[in-house]
């Protein structure tokens, strides 16, 4: 098993970082800019000060902030790295073709297609606990394949092929999206992902 | 060196800066190609007005200018028959070209007021 | 100052106004052309938040909802807040520098009615069969091909994008020649205003990438007529490699004048001098030269561009935008706060942009923004920082010169009535899309499940309060104008340039310069020690005699 694919994962670790850093980052400017406002209000006989620089205070700050920036890079390169990453000899793969405004999902050496559209969402039964590869590509516009449970999305090319892959954790019911605007039915274009043990996915598959 | 113009030096010397850690990551022309063409353009223009002569110290300033709206909207009119065809953009093109006209006389009517 | 005539006598009447080569009218039209563009837009917006106030379709057609948000993003970009941005520069640049005139005022003017020409004819595409453009404001390729966008609304829509464009890029070559050759004795570069710093990098950035995006139009203008262009392989990347290189840049060149104004107008309510001026200078550089590296972060989730590059020059934003934020709060510690509405609203600027400069660093990662890219948790990033940032800021400038411009105050009541709807609109229409990002509700949709409802109906009133907001201005300006209150050479005791002049300025801006010493040339004139008196809001009772009114 590949962790580096569990997007989900991914996603909420590194996401818990940038979020403290937001709060406590929103705390200092709120708290510094209001209590400046409240404490160097007009009043009779306060003089504004003439001090027009601080050169030290501000070298300290920028060094705080280079070292903030240096922190987020290194923990955004290294997520990426994992999610990114395509590992080899994986036994599940999954064409996704899109096209406006619809989704064909085909199971390579099973014969298993799976079309639909705006009018008829198309269903993507998974296998959980496992990676998959998927290789989409588009029949005409920039698509892009979204499901917001797993946090990723990648666009549909009609130019060559784009190939990623994603591992769902648990079983479930997740919302599938087209995540590029693509013209008149663009928020139509959904789908569902059924995301099952290897079993019952296998059962699926050989039912269609 | 005039300092005036240390900003656009100083700014594209960034551009370089920034142009140059691109390498690390990537070789695609579409990268370096615009970023570093912005540095380029940049220090050509802060050089190329080194040298040029200065301007002249007296001025004649002009109050409205209505051939600039001629050129403005027959410059218009002409791109947007791009798309339409020939009825389209020969009339603004030809407002174009009156208007430049227009222009011509206004700055030499200027000179000999000065 | 050098010695210029001026055409005498001077034409008279509304037609000499539209083709006047006077900065301070070309800049004003501008202006309003803007104001009356970012109005259209506006009713876009309430069209589209009509829509959305419920899942499913009640007020329009998906075709119109499509051109909908399109004219509205189109709108607010090239034909509002760009505009609007190089327009401040123009009415106020030669005056704080101490020019009698503008660099190439038939060049200024020439733009100013391009842009104006550019913005019809993008509208005019309402007119057409199949409608107007339906591809939002970058027509992504190759959706906005001949083959999937027909009509000719999608070609006007390209014409109206250059020829604004165009006549924005010809303003900021004449606003830089204007900053680097008409500077009156003693305004050295290293004297020149905040603002006027702001404007510098913002048309070094114009200059360099707007020409681009001049290309780029043609180019996709060529594709649909003759094809060949970008439909081939890695043409539909190319296109939006070239197209972000300017759709970055330019939404820097619609925040820096107003980050300049904001720093005026806390320094002249603060009654400092600009804290901390050789950080800002030096970062308002970096910050301009960084917003031209970081495009493809718009690119990250197409798994063709490279995302670590552009993840790195995005993240390190942080730095010049902090050191911005330390020399404007530098600027309010220690000083003596009046809370005027131009205070307000840069109060206001500084906690709203804060939360949109926030997400932006979020969706510079790249395992974040493939989650949250084209979802509205970006729709809510930007408009954080256009309308909490831009937009605050435009009003924190015009509550502090409406006065010079005019002749006038505009009223302190009014103004905070429309600070308070803005306040409140805002956060009751952008908020609540950070959650609906996250959750998965795509952006450039007219319908979506019912579970996104209520947070989208909240959306929809605080569109409506904004609205609001709008027309409390408008009624402030036209009342403010009909019931005059005289308000002198410096009402608020600004420290630049502009404010020793009368209100408002002469043809030639300047009868007389006062010494020009350092970068508040009036604080030099009128520095005591005499303690401040609080005196109403709006106004200064510290400053010398002859500054009031």
């Amino acid at each position: 098993m590949v962790l580096g694919s569990d997007t989900r994962a991914e996603f909420g670790s590194l996401w818990s970082l940038y979020e403290w850093v937001m709060i406590v980052t929103t705390a200092i400017v709120f708290g510094t800019v209001l209590f400046a406002a409240w404490r160097y209000r007009s009043r009779r006989g306060h003089a504004p000060s003439a001090k027009s620089e601080a050169n030290v205070a501000e070298l300290v700050y920028t060094l705080i902030l280079v070292v903030v920036v240096a922190v987020l890079v290194t923990r955004t390169f290294t997520t990426e790295n994992r999610v990114d990453a395509i590992a080899s000899n994986v036994k599940q793969h999954v064409e996704v073709t899109a096209f406006k405004w619809g989704w064909r999902f085909t199971y390579p050496g099973s014969g298993v297609s799976v079309v639909g559209d705006d009018q008829r969402r198309p269903t993507l039964h998974l296998p959980v606990d496992e990676p998959i590869v998927f290789v989409e590509h588009s029949r005409d516009v920039v698509h892009s394949f979204w499901v917001p449970a797993l946090r990723f999305k990648r666009d549909a090319w009609p130019d060559d092929e784009t190939e990623f892959e994603l591992t769902v954790d648990r079983a479930g019911v997740y919302a599938g999206r087209c995540g590029e605007f693509c013209g008149l039915h663009h928020a139509d274009m959904n789908f569902t992902v059924v995301a099952e043990s290897r079993e019952r996915f296998e059962r699926w598959l050989r039912a269609q | 060196m005039h300092r005036r113009w240390m900003p656009l030096l100083v700014w594209a010397a960034m551009l370089a800066a920034l142009t140059a850690i691109q390498f690390v990551f990537s070789t695609n022309p579409y990268y370096w190609a615009t970023l570093g063409g912005t540095a380029v353009a940049t220090a050509a223009f802060a050089v190329y007005y080194l040298w040029r002569p200065p301007l002249r110290e007296a001025e004649y300033v002009p109050d409205s200018s209505y051939a600039t709206v001629a050129v403005a909207l027959g410059a218009a009119v002409a791109v947007a028959g791009v798309p339409f065809g020939p009825w389209l953009y020969l009339p603004g093109l030809a407002l174009l070209v009156v208007g430049v006209g227009g222009v011509v006389n206004e700055l030499r009517v200027e000179r000999s007021r000065r | 100052m050098t010695t210029v005539a001026v055409e005498r006598p001077r034409p008279a009447g509304l037609i000499a106004w539209l083709a006047s080569t006077d900065h301070k009218r070309i800049g004003l039209l501008q202006i309003a052309a803007s104001i009356g563009f970012f109005v259209t837009s506006g009713v876009a917006a309430l069209l589209m938040r009509s829509e959305l106030a419920e899942p499913g379709m009640q007020v329009v057609s998906r075709q119109s909802y499509n051109e909908l948000f399109t004219l509205h993003g189109s709108g607010m970009i090239y034909l509002t807040i760009t505009p609007l941005a190089i327009a401040v520069g123009i009415y106020l640049v030669p005056l704080q520098v101490g020019a009698a005139e503008i660099a190439w005022p038939r060049l200024m003017l020439l733009g100013l009615w391009l842009f104006v020409a550019g913005g019809v004819i993008m509208y005019l595409g309402l007119a057409v069969e199949h409608g107007a453009a339906k591809t939002g404001w970058f027509a992504t390729y190759p959706l906005s091909s001949s083959a999937h966008s027909t009509g000719k609304g999608e070609d006007m829509w390209i014409c109206g994008v250059f020829l604004a464009v165009l006549g924005n890029t010809i303003q900021s070559a004449g606003l830089l020649a204007t900053i680097v050759r008409k500077r009156a004795p003693g305004m050295t570069m290293a004297r020149l205003s905040p603002f006027t710093w702001s404007m510098l990098a913002t048309v070094l950035m114009a200059i360099t990438s707007f020409p681009v995006l001049l290309g780029t139009m043609a180019a996709l203008e060529w594709d649909r007529l003759h094809g060949g262009v970008f439909d081939r392989s890695y043409g539909p990347v190319a296109y939006q490699l070239l197209f972000w290189f300017y759709g970055h840049p330019v939404v820097y060149v619609m925040f820096f004048p107003f980050v300049g104004m904001v720093a005026e107008a806390v320094s002249a309510f603060s009654a400092r001098r600009f804290f901390g001026y050789k950080g800002f200078t030096l970062s308002i550089l970096l910050f301009a030269a960084l917003s031209m590296s970081v495009w493809a972060h718009h690119m990250f989730s197409t798994g063709r561009v490279n995302n670590e590059y552009f993840s790195l020059t995005s993240t390190m934003l942080i730095v010049p935008a902090g050191l911005e934020y330390f020399a404007i709060i530098g600027t309010m510690i220690g000083g003596a706060i009046v809370f005027s509405t131009a205070m307000l609203f840069s109060i206001g600027f500084l906690l709203l942009f804060l939360i949109g400069g926030l997400t932006g660093i979020i969706v510079a990662s790249p395992p974040l923004d493939y989650h949250l890219t084209d979802s509205y948790f970006y729709i809510s990033h930007f408009h954080y920082t256009l309308f909490g940032g831009s937009l605050f800021g435009f009003f924190a400038g015009v509550f502090y010169w409406f006065p010079k411009v005019t002749g006038t105050l505009l009223r302190e009541s009014l103004g905070r009535l429309q600070f308070v709807l803005f306040v409140v609109g805002a956060n009751l229409t952008f908020f609540p899309m950070l959650i609906l990002g996250f959750e998965g509700m795509p952006r450039r949709v007219a319908t979506y499940p019912t579970r996104f409802t209520t947070l989208n109906a909240i959306e929809t009133a605080g569109a409506f309060v904004i609205a609001l907001g709008v027309l409390v201005f408008l009624v402030n300006v036209w009342w403010s104008l009909r019931r005059r209150v005289p308000a002198g050479k410096n009402p608020f005791g600004g420290p630049t340039l502009e404010w020793w002049t009368t209100s408002p300025p002469p043809r030639l801006n300047y009868d007389s310069l006062p010494p020009i010493r350092s970068y508040a040339p009036l604080f030099d004139l009128t520095e005591t020690t005499a303690p401040a008196e609080p005196g109403p809001p709006g106004r200064r009772s510290r400053r010398a005699p002859e500054d009031k009114p």
